[in-house]
């Protein structure tokens, strides 16, 4: 069954792309070109959503590519190892704070402010740098302090643990990190947004299993231990019942979100007046008061769960959204994914040869040039092949007295066969050469071929030179030079025949009589 | 119903392989002035959406066209069994090596394909032509001819009254120049030769068209993301107070000039590959910087903090301490603590910045001077990379497969590197939208409104009638 299609990036995900996105720059246009087209008929088509695509095509990539996928399993497994060993600093931390807070010997009373402020009133205050990391960055660039306020507790910030983690994980988890942290430099605007989320939500998930740890511990000592709560403060007007009544007051405006639930899950103003204690006149406590003033865990319990673990949650929500939203929005600008993009719709339209061009084994190495050398007077034939468009009163006034015959073009092959035939009834090694004229701008064909070689049957003689003079075009049915260019062709191909009597003249001035 | 076929034939070097080159948009197709470069059929099929719509087969050139007629002719039963002589000439020597080529070249024709003859409008018709275009009338396949000037198209009547006699269409195209407007006529042409080419054809058409839309939009976005990065691009470099900063500064300006040059070279890659090109040559000019100052230096603090941050933190600090005592006296203070705090922490952090940028904490400075170099604010930089990106893009979109050698992009006499036509009338709009971009963080969503905006004022900029009046390469 195949994977459903994911649209939510991670960590991994975006180290993993990034290594992809690597590679692709060590490809040439055509690799890649030709990998798309192979990929795009499973990826695209399966979605609009891009970040979807470049998931989709990521998993393709991984299948085709080890390198990418072992780096992805790489990253995904720090990243999992990362949540835990936080989650695990997070319980430690959260069950000493609270066994701290809960601190109880017997021998006085466990002072509810004292937990609530270690539990709840401080993570509440480090709530504060999560908002301020929240603000938009204009809001945040025109008040002045709150960028350097915001670094700061950044830099505090226990999400930071995670890169510290990353670091000192197993050298062979390290890579997607250090890959981040290279691609983070040299784009370092773009990597900034999911970096600053990453962070945010290891701290919160930080701060959730201390407050988890935190409430879970405060029960486990509610339900196992004996506890009597009380409260005390310095800070008093010296009229014990208006401090109760305070005291009161703020209990019950901490209760009111649970109060509609549990009214009774706060302390009463009676409870509060008989709690209060002081140090210095401490006097032990009854098993009966005890059993009374153990009457404060629901309301100290409730208050950890909703002002400790409620707000986390919420925060833990907020990262986890955010950083997704960053994730998406690294994938959708990391550099290269555009082309990506582009590539695979582009292969939805295919229109070059899906296999390669044969080419030619049997051509052989073009024999050495060899600069032409002037005839002299010893031509014996002149043959125009193919009806170079030259006048009759030019080749005359040319080649006097040369006898002229026609082969190719319009004749026919046995009409070639018959003047080969004719130059071989008469062949006479001292008679001369053979001039043949040529269409400089026709290439040589292997009809020619197959004519020069009968001929050069016929005439049977070594001495006796074939030579080849291409025309060039000209206006005025002159024997024009052919372009050099065209004499190269000519010489390259007629050179693989291998007759050492066979040349190519470049000027009529080479063959003039 | 299979997809029709085509296959392009003719005497060698007439450029069949270049026509095939520029329909099929396939660079890596052999073109070249010698004889007999390409020795075997080779089929390239047009697909789209998986769906094959025609199939272009590239052949050798005839090699002995007139022993092949003579060879028909000898087997000949009669006008209307032409077809099996042919077929029956190519069953018969396709193992052998002596008419290889005409095998190769009529194989695809007996087997159903059209017939796409290809001359040389700037040589002269001869007579040696006869024996092949005897030969593909005996196929008895549906044919077009096309003229296509390798020059000075001198020749083309003459050669289009010959060929009037043998083919029932005869087109001109330049097929290394062939703007793609003419290409598409040529494929419409393809598909009138039989009644039941007609509508994978068209189909075919259509979507080359809109790929080419998509071309243009794709390479309007790759412009986008050019000017936005090389807009906001700069570099920076954190130096102890101590360090020797002039040193320091021209590498940093070394390193952003090879970084803007990176950043264009790649768009050119980008758009390049858009159409389908692999590793072009270029021959350009290199972009100059319109600015000469753009080294600035500031001072740093750890954690990224500015004079003004601590000055700030400090106070805070201060006016807290303060209000602890101001806690602890239950007001009667007046909250002077947090006054008399929040002024001395202000003050000890005004003083104290440059002392702390001095301080090393495990060899590492707590603050010094930062070099930064860029980015650009010359308000005609953009407009320059725009120009240069539209000209390249308007050479590589005009030309053709079968072009090779290196791509030309020297602006001609007259027109100004910061002058680009089809400006007019939006260059305010244009600006706006480079300065957004300045402003905006990658990954942002004013980054992405600013370069979907910046596209669609580009695109307009890319479309064929601007390729039609294009530079060719």
């Amino acid at each position: 069954m195949p994977n459903p299609l994911r649209t939510e990036p991670d960590l991994a995900d975006i180290a993993a792309l990034a290594r992809a996105l690597q590679r692709d720059e060590q490809c040439t246009a055509r690799e890649l070109a030709e990998r798309e087209r192979r990929l795009a008929p499973e990826v695209a088509g399966a979605t609009d959503d891009r970040v979807a695509t470049a998931l989709a095509w990521l998993r393709f990539i991984e299948r085709e590519d080890e390198t990418v996928r072992a780096l992805h399993e790489r990253a995904h497994t720090a990243v999992r190892l990362t949540d835990v060993l936080i989650a695990l600093a997070a319980i430690l931390l959260g069950w000493a704070a609270t066994l701290a807070a809960f601190y109880f010997d017997g021998s006085g009373r466990v002072n509810a402010v004292a937990v609530l402020a270690v539990l709840v009133l401080v993570p509440c205050l480090m709530l504060v740098p999560f908002f301020v990391a929240n603000l938009p960055t204009q809001i945040v660039r025109r008040l002045p302090g709150a960028g350097a306020f915001g670094a700061i507790l950044r830099g505090l910030s226990p999400g930071r643990l995670g890169a510290w983690l990353w670091r000192v994980l197993a050298r062979d988890r390290t890579d997607p990190m250090e890959l981040m942290t290279a691609r983070a430099g040299a784009h370092q605007r773009l990597y900034a947004g999911v970096q600053t989320w990453a962070f945010l939500r290891w701290s919160q998930w930080f701060a959730l299993w201390f407050q988890f740890t935190a409430l879970t511990a405060s029960l486990v000592l509610v339900v196992f231990t004996d506890l009597a709560f009380g409260w005390s403060t310095t800070l008093t007007s010296g009229d014990p019942v208006g401090d109760a009544q305070r005291v009161h007051r703020a209990t019950t405006a901490i209760a009111v979100p649970w109060s509609w639930l549990a009214p009774t899950a706060q302390p009463s103003l009676a409870l509060i007046e008989e709690s209060r204690f002081f140090r210095a006149a401490s006097e032990p406590v009854s098993s009966l008061q005890a059993a009374r003033l153990g009457g404060w865990w629901t309301f100290v319990v409730l208050t950890i769960a909703v002002y400790g673990v409620l707000p986390r949650l919420l925060t833990f929500s907020i990262a986890s959204v955010r950083l997704r939203a960053a994730a998406r929005a690294t994938v959708m600008a990391s550099p290269g994914f555009s082309a990506v993009l582009r590539r695979l719709h582009r292969s939805r339209i295919e229109t070059v040869a899906p296999v390669p061009e044969v080419s030619d084994g049997d051509r052989g190495k073009p024999a050495p040039f060899e600069p032409s050398r002037k005839v002299g007077a010893n031509v014996r034939a002149l043959i125009n092949w193919s009806a170079v468009p030259v006048s009759a009163d030019i080749l005359d006034a040319t080649f006097p007295g040369v006898p002229r015959f026609t082969a190719g073009g319009g004749a026919s092959v046995a009409e070639d066969d018959a003047l080969v035939r004719q130059f071989g009834a008469n062949d006479d090694p001292g008679r001369g050469d053979v001039l043949v004229l040529v269409k400089g701008w026709e290439p040589p064909l292997m009809e020619f071929i197959d004519f020069v070689q009968a001929l050069r049957r016929a005439i049977d003689s070594a001495a006796a030179e074939i030579v080849v003079l291409p025309v060039g075009l000209d206006h005025d049915e002159r024997l024009g030079p052919a372009t050099p260019a065209q004499l190269s062709v000519w010489r390259n191909k007629l050179a693989r025949v291998g007759d050492p009597s066979l040349r190519v003249a470049a000027h009529q001035q080479e063959v003039t009589v | 119903m299979n997809a029709p076929a085509f296959a392009i034939v003719g005497h060698p070097n007439k450029g069949k392989s270049s026509l095939v080159a520029t329909l099929a948009r396939d660079a890596s197709v052999r073109v070249g002035p010698e004889p007999g470069t390409t020795v075997q059929a080779r089929e390239f099929p047009m697909r789209a959406g998986g769906k094959v719509l025609y199939v272009l087969v590239d052949t050798p050139g005839f090699q002995r066209a007139r022993a092949t007629l003579d060879w028909l002719k000898l087997h000949d039963t009669g006008a209307a069994s032409r077809a099996g002589v042919v077929e029956r000439f190519v069953r018969e020597h396709e193992a052998g090596e002596r008419f290889r080529n005409e095998c190769e070249l009529l194989r695809p024709v007996v087997n159903g394909a059209g017939l796409i003859y290809v001359v040389d409008g700037a040589t002269p018709y001869g007579p040696e032509y006869d024996a092949e275009m005897e030969i593909l009338r005996w196929t008895g396949q549906p044919s077009l001819a096309v003229i296509n000037p390798i020059g000075e198209p001198r020749f083309v009547e003459p050669w289009r009254r010959a060929l009037e006699q043998f083919f029932r269409v005869v087109r001109v195209l330049d097929v290394l120049k062939a703007p793609f407007e003419q290409q598409l006529e040529l494929l419409r042409a393809f598909g009138q030769l039989r009644e039941g080419w007609r509508q994978p054809l068209d189909e075919a058409v259509a979507a080359l068209i809109e790929h080419r839309q998509r071309q243009q939009a794709d390479a309007a976005r790759v412009i986008a993301e050019l000017i936005a990065d090389a807009l906001t691009y700069q570099e920076t470099k954190d130096l102890a107070s101590d360090d020797d900063a002039p040193r320091h500064a021209t590498a940093l300006e070394i390193s952003y000039k090879r970084r803007l040059r990176a950043i264009e070279e790649r768009a050119r890659r980008d758009v390049e590959a858009l159409y389908g090109f692999d590793g072009l040559d270029r021959e350009e000019a290199d972009m100059k910087l319109l600015e000469t100052d753009l080294l600035s230096r500031e001072s740093w603090l750890v954690f990224g903090l500015k004079k003004r941050d601590l000055v700030v933190v400090s106070a805070t600090g201060g006016a807290l301490a303060g209000g602890v005592v101001d806690s602890a006296l239950l007001g009667a203070s007046f909250l002077a603590g947090s006054v008399i705090g929040g002024v001395i922490g202000g003050a000890l952090g005004y003083f104290s910045t440059a002392k702390l940028a001095d301080v090393k904490l495990l060899r590492q400075p707590m603050g010094g001077i930062r070099l930064r170099y860029g980015p650009s604010r010359n308000v005609q930089f953009p407009f320059v990379l725009l120009n240069r990106a539209l000209l390249h893009h308007r050479v590589v979109a005009g030309r053709t497969h079968a072009q090779r050698g290196a791509v030309s992009l020297h602006l001609k006499e007259g027109e100004s590197s910061a002058n680009v036509p089809s400006f007019t009338g939006s260059t305010r709009a244009l600006a706006r939208l480079f300065e957004q971009l300045r402003r905006s963080e990658p990954g942002s969503g004013a980054r992405a409104a600013a370069l979907q905006e910046l596209t669609a004022a580009i695109l307009p900029m890319v479309d064929p009638q601007e390729e039609a009046r294009g530079v060719s390469a």
